[in-house]
């Protein structure tokens, strides 16, 4: 289960300052980011993705991780002052959280989300601790036909699995994919760059993914700002925080339960912490046995919520590490710093670098608990975190953004990639297309076209030959069985809207 | 009657958009066809443009139909003005294109006077004041720390 030489190896990986000095400024930039309402832990990620070109891989990926861990509890704080979830994995922590602060419980709302935010990260690293052995047997069994499927379901789930319309989801996933076979092909043609020597390289990756995370949120937010309003609620004892930590700590089915389902959900591309807050939300409620407490002030929402969207991020490892394929946002930025740093992930990945992944792991563990401390004294900074002004952060982010994306590509391509796809990024949000699946697209999109010209040439270009390939057919099974729900919800929305359609013409 | 003007001009974007990108991917597509030496040269780009066209067409005839049943396209954001996003946009194109011509240092205190100004800010002393204060720090980081190859005019 697990593979104790490579955790030795992992231990001396970790052993050096390096990797440490990182991560509470991470966990800083997290939490301040979570924070403030409107910026989110994808924008976060995005923004400072440059300025892991500085540092080694595992600190690279420490130190994003550290924003993940941090913004994953940041979300909570105005989700409880405020009933603004700083980001969207925090909704259900509103339900439960916000009505404690009305009841001047928000030291104990804090408290307690801080607790199952730290309980939840270390269910979810465990978790992947214990399987991430033999999930690497596994995928190496995968072939590129397998990868190929895997690559086309990774980006139809993340356009079908939103709150847009299929279509919209499907069109965003195609733009991705197109974008990212600009310029030079593995075959030597130049594709799309209108003769422009700047794009024989193709359209940078990570500039357009700050453009499309960072930029086009921002320019969202302009003209915007939040205000807590009430003067006691800036106000945060001590004492009030540690006995919401000891409420959460009494509850360990629950912080179990929200783990658990967290993890699983997190796992599922284009599912992850937005939606596993809520599915452990209502899973709690059915389980109570007050469920009439829920959206009241319930401890036990609370946990489930906040215990279930930080597990989710030890989930969205295990596709991130084991297939390359990034669950959401917050991962495809990390997918973003493998490339940075010339590493690829997916099957080969684990089996070649178990200790990187363990020390990953390790590391992860070790940022839940500084979160603990650092949380603490960022919870009784709250009130005023959450006051910080939109309008002064909103120039600053951008300015790292141009600069950061000059730094990565060295001359004047990065930042007007970051604006042109920044404001096509806008244009997608303000009519309802989902940019993650754009994202995502534009990450998998060589790993596909790879896949399938590999896949071509075993086969001969013989469309029969998947049906002697199981993986390949079960994954097919697996993609279309997961595209069921979004597809009988469809059904049931058209027969409604027929039925209220012909009620009205009746009328 | 501005909301009207509004909500008709959120209409007619959520046509444009799909209508645009459906033409980029027609003509990228074609493009990649007509100068591929071989099948593996095109054989992803043509399918997936293919399947992007199909699914944008099906979005702009929901919202026709849409239209014609009178009911308007609820573009999240249709009613709010978007006129200081679009002035940050241009801003933001400004400063990017004018980097190398006037300094990192330079486009970027002028950037965040401009910017702080299009939010409503009026005090011309908080618009100098917070430049200086995040431009020197910013350009000390990048420049000087991290050794960005930026041209600078002052600092």
């Amino acid at each position: 289960m697990i593979n104790f030489e490579a955790l030795q190896s992992a231990t001396d990986l970790l052993a050096v300052p390096s990797a440490w000095w990182v991560v509470p400024p991470g966990l800083f930039i997290g939490l301040l980011f979570g924070a403030i309402p409107g910026l989110s832990i994808s924008v976060a990620m995005a923004v400072f993705l440059p300025a892991t070109m500085y540092m080694d891989f595992l600190p690279a990926i420490l130190f994003l991780t550290a924003i993940f861990t941090g913004g994953g509890f940041g979300g909570a704080v105005p989700a409880i002052l405020l009933n603004i979830p700083g980001t969207s994995s925090a909704v259900s922590t509103a339900f439960d959280g916000y009505p404690m602060s009305r009841q001047g419980r928000h030291g104990q709302a804090l408290g307690i989300g801080l607790m199952s935010s730290v309980l939840g990260t270390i269910i979810g690293y465990l978790l992947l601790m214990l399987t991430v052995e033999s999930v690497s047997r596994w995928v190496l069994k995968l072939g590129p036909t397998e990868m190929l499927v895997v690559a086309i379901w990774g980006v139809t789930l993340i356009a079908v699995l939103n709150d847009s319309s299929v279509t919209k989801g499907i069109s965003a996933g195609v733009l991705g994919i197109l974008i990212s076979t600009i310029g030079y092909s593995d075959a030597g043609q130049m594709r799309g760059t209108f003769g422009s020597m700047y794009l024989l390289d193709g359209i940078p990756a990570i500039p357009a993914l700050i453009g499309f995370f960072a930029a086009s949120e921002l320019f969202n937010l302009v003209g915007r700002n939040y205000i807590l309003e009430d003067e006691k609620l800036r106000v945060v004892r001590f004492g009030s925080i540690v006995e919401g930590m000891q409420m959460a700590l009494r509850h360990p089915l629950q912080v179990g339960r929200g783990g658990f389902l967290g993890v699983v959900i997190g796992a599922i591309p284009g599912v992850g912490a937005s939606i596993a807050n809520l599915a452990a939300y209502s899973v709690a409620k059915q389980r109570s046995k007050h469920p009439e407490e829920f959206g009241k002030g319930s401890t036990s929402g609370l946990i489930a919520s906040e215990s279930a969207n930080s597990s989710s991020e030890g989930g969205s490892m295990v596709t991130l590490l084991a297939l390359g394929l990034p669950g959401g946002a917050g991962t495809a930025v990390l997918l973003g710093a493998f490339a940075l740093h010339n590493v690829t992930g997916g099957p080969r990945f684990i089996a070649d670098n178990t200790d990187l992944v363990y020390a990953l792991i390790l590391g992860n563990l070790a940022q839940a608990a500084m979160l603990l401390l650092l949380g603490t004294g960022f919870v009784l900074l709250a009130g005023f975190v959450v006051k910080l002004s939109l309008k002064h952060m909103i120039p600053i982010v951008m300015v790292l953004s141009i600069v950061g994306s000059y730094a990565i590509t060295g001359n004047m391509v990065g930042p007007i990639t970051v604006v042109v796809t920044g404001i096509l990024g806008w244009l997608m949000r303000r009519y309802d297309y989902p940019v993650a699946a754009t994202v995502v697209g534009l990450l998998v999109g060589s790993m596909a076209e790879g896949e399938l010209v590999r896949s071509v040439q075993i086969s001969g270009g013989d469309p029969t030959f998947v049906a002697g390939r199981p993986i390949t057919l079960v994954l097919i099974a697996l993609l279309l069985l997961s595209l069921t729900p979004r597809f009988f919800a469809y059904l049931k929305s058209r027969r409604q809207a027929r039925h209220v359609h012909a009620s009205a013409s009746g009328s | 009657m501005p909301e009207e003007k509004s909500r008709s001009a959120s209409d007619i974007g959520g046509i444009l958009l799909p209508l645009a990108l459906a033409a980029g991917f027609a003509f990228y597509a074609l493009d990649v066809y007509r100068k591929a030496r071989g099948v593996t040269d095109w054989m992803l780009i043509v399918p997936t443009a293919a399947v992007g066209v199909l699914a944008l067409l099906f979005i702009m005839s929901q919202v026709l139909r849409r239209q014609a049943r009178k009911q308007t396209e609820q573009a999240g954001r249709s009613n709010e003005s978007i006129r200081p996003a679009l002035g940050f946009m241009a801003l933001l194109l400004a400063y990017a294109c004018t980097l190398p011509y006037i300094g990192f240092d330079v486009a970027t205190f002028l950037f965040l006077a401009l910017a702080l100004r299009l939010q409503g800010e009026r005090r011309w002393w908080v618009l100098l004041l917070f430049s200086l204060v995040v431009t020197v720090p910013v350009v000390l980081l990048f420049v000087k720390l991290l050794s960005v190859k930026l041209f600078t005019l002052v600092l």
